[in-house]
């Protein structure tokens, strides 16, 4: 019975995608009539947005798990500031100077900021047992990284400021196959390593002495965890710039929906609900007609969502 | 069952030293002692959490602890909570084999808890969550099975049920029970001897006479103007 209701609801979300995915495609000037247009130009799009959303939901959930917090997600562990180091850092250096090419200067440097900063979470994650402390850890490096990119922003001239700019407000257009095949690879190769980890991230969420207790070992929960969420981030950050708020809001609206908090479920319906707040925003986007930057119009989304669910009934909290 | 002898327990100092004490299969012990005293280190030991720091510490057969005051994650049924437990003996989707299973519905049947399995474990009572914690030890098949603080933030109808559970676990299935408890006056009527932590650090345990159990009970504390009333 459970298992026919999961796979109805499986089915449903599946079927909303198929329908924003065409909706998000067929809006625009040209409307369906310009394949050209549809596949080279929107298709990618709405597969980037897709992409992007069902990643950030499988790290965010992930991280609400080996935190015990329900507003944990790669924004608050400081994995987005450390990219935006990185992109600040490419941008208003090398590509001011003409050495890089802007697009992959940025993306390369977002990415190597977020592996530095994940790396450094990694390293503490294996040292630090108290999830508590290693999430303090998180937040205190997105400061010093943010506090570091403000002094670069601030001593940069208009054309690399606006270069920086560009990638911070977040967008899902411009990638090509190749930047959509290291999307679809990291989000495969993350959510494995997720489900693989599934029973120790719902046993850890119970705390570490009863996790441990029960025979799991909470050190390599987490290390697992955050490697996932890392590799993910990455990818995430280099090529649409550092997304907020689905992280968060995606796998509440998942556990809501499914009436449960396993994450053997909660990890794959994650990836419908991601990918189809992110396919939202553009949609909006696209409608609006006007550039909206693409982490604004999901926070926009995402909070009248996290409200609903807040002040709705009065079972709204992840822990009791 | 259980022997220590010169026991020395600690992190990166000794808390407790010098420790002797010896509990026989079956007993059912109340472990008492202030806030700090070393209760919780001293059953982390036993249960093989913490390292001794000196002495010889004997404990024949597996030993499991259950935690006091888990969080009740809303998501979850009774019995995907109990089931979690046996977290080495499972695939990786959870699935337990059969002989985990015949244990676990073993465990949920001796609790009397199997009308409340397919229940949200964030919708059942404190009590009727602490019976599902107690569960989660039965299941292990252990001989000895530690309690930390398992009446902590209960009111006192599930205090006294939780109480008669571990009483009659240990008087129906030989299992030793040791289970820490500020609710001294209850306590003591629920267990065979009481283990005591007192405030000068040493370690005292009781015989099976009531007198002596509250005479042990009250050397833990400096206050003597704890009342056992009949």
């Amino acid at each position: 019975m459970a298992k026919k209701h999961d796979i109805f609801l499986f089915a449903g979300g599946i079927a909303i995608l198929i329908v924003l995915t065409i909706l998000d495609i067929s809006i625009g000037e040209a409307g369906m009539g310009d394949a050209a247009v549809i596949w080279k130009l929107r298709f990618p799009r709405a597969l980037t947005a897709i992409l992007a959303g069902a990643s950030m939901a499988v790290a965010g959930a992930q991280m609400q798990s080996i935190f015990r917090n329900p507003l944990a997600d790669p924004h608050i562990m400081g994995i987005s500031a450390g990219a935006g180091l990185g992109a600040a850092i490419i941008s208003i250096s090398l590509i001011g100077m003409g050495i890089f090419p802007a697009e992959l200067g940025i993306a390369s440097g977002a990415f190597a900021g977020a592996a530095i900063t994940s790396l450094l979470i990694i390293t503490a994650a294996s040292k630090i047992h108290s999830g508590s402390t290693l999430l303090i850890f998180g937040v205190m490096i997105g400061f010093i990284f943010s506090a570091i990119t403000s002094i670069i922003e601030y001593s940069s001239n208009e054309e690399s400021l606006k270069i920086f700019y560009n990638w911070s407000a977040g967008s899902f257009t411009g990638n090509g196959i190749d930047n959509l095949l290291v999307l679809a690879s990291a989000l495969a190769l993350g959510t494995f390593i997720a489900l693989a980890n599934n029973k120790g991230l719902d046993i850890i969420m119970f705390g570490d002495e009863y996790a441990n207790m029960s025979g799991a070992d909470t050190r390599k929960i987490r290390l697992y965890a955050m490697l996932s969420s890392c590799i993910i981030t990455g990818a995430v950050t280099a090529f649409c710039g550092p997304l907020g708020f689905v992280g968060i809001v995606s796998p509440h609206i998942s556990r809501k929906i499914l009436g449960k908090s396993a994450n053997l479920s909660v990890l794959p319906f994650s990836i419908i609900t991601g990918g189809t707040i992110a396919l939202l925003a553009d949609v909006i986007s696209q409608i609006a007609r006007i550039p909206l930057p693409v982490g604004s119009t999901i926070a926009l989304i995402g909070i009248p969502i996290i409200l609903a669910i807040l002040f709705k009934g009065r079972d709204n909290s992840l822990v009791q | 069952m259980i022997k220590a002898r010169n026991l020395s327990i600690g992190y990166d100092a000794p808390l407790l030293e010098h420790v002797d004490f010896e509990i026989h299969e079956g007993e059912c012990i109340m472990l008492c002692g202030a806030n700090g005293s070393g209760k919780s280190t001293l059953l982390k030991t036993i249960a093989g959490m913490s390292k001794p720091l000196g002495g010889d510490l004997t404990v024949a057969g597996e030993s499991v602890m259950v935690p006091t005051h888990i969080p009740k994650v809303k998501g979850f049924t009774l019995r995907d909570f109990i089931k979690m437990s046996c977290f080495s003996f499972s695939d990786w989707t959870g699935r337990l084999g059969k002989e985990a299973e015949r244990n676990m519905n073993e465990a949920i049947g001796l609790m009397g808890i199997g009308a409340l399995t397919s229940k949200d474990i964030s919708t059942l009572s404190d009590g009727e969550f602490q019976k599902g914690c107690i569960a989660t030890a039965l299941v292990r098949k252990a001989n000895v099975i530690m309690l930390d603080e398992p009446t902590a933030f209960l009111d006192v109808e599930n205090r006294i049920m939780v109480l008669e559970t571990i009483r009659n676990i240990s008087s129906g299935s030989g299992t030793t029970v040791i289970f820490s408890s500020h609710d001294l006056h209850e306590g003591v009527k629920f267990c065979d001897k009481a283990l005591s932590i007192g405030f000068d650090g040493k370690v005292r345990i009781s015989s099976n006479e009531m007198a002596d159990k509250i005479e042990t009970v009250k050397s833990g504390f400096r206050n003597k103007n704890i009342i056992f009333e009949d």
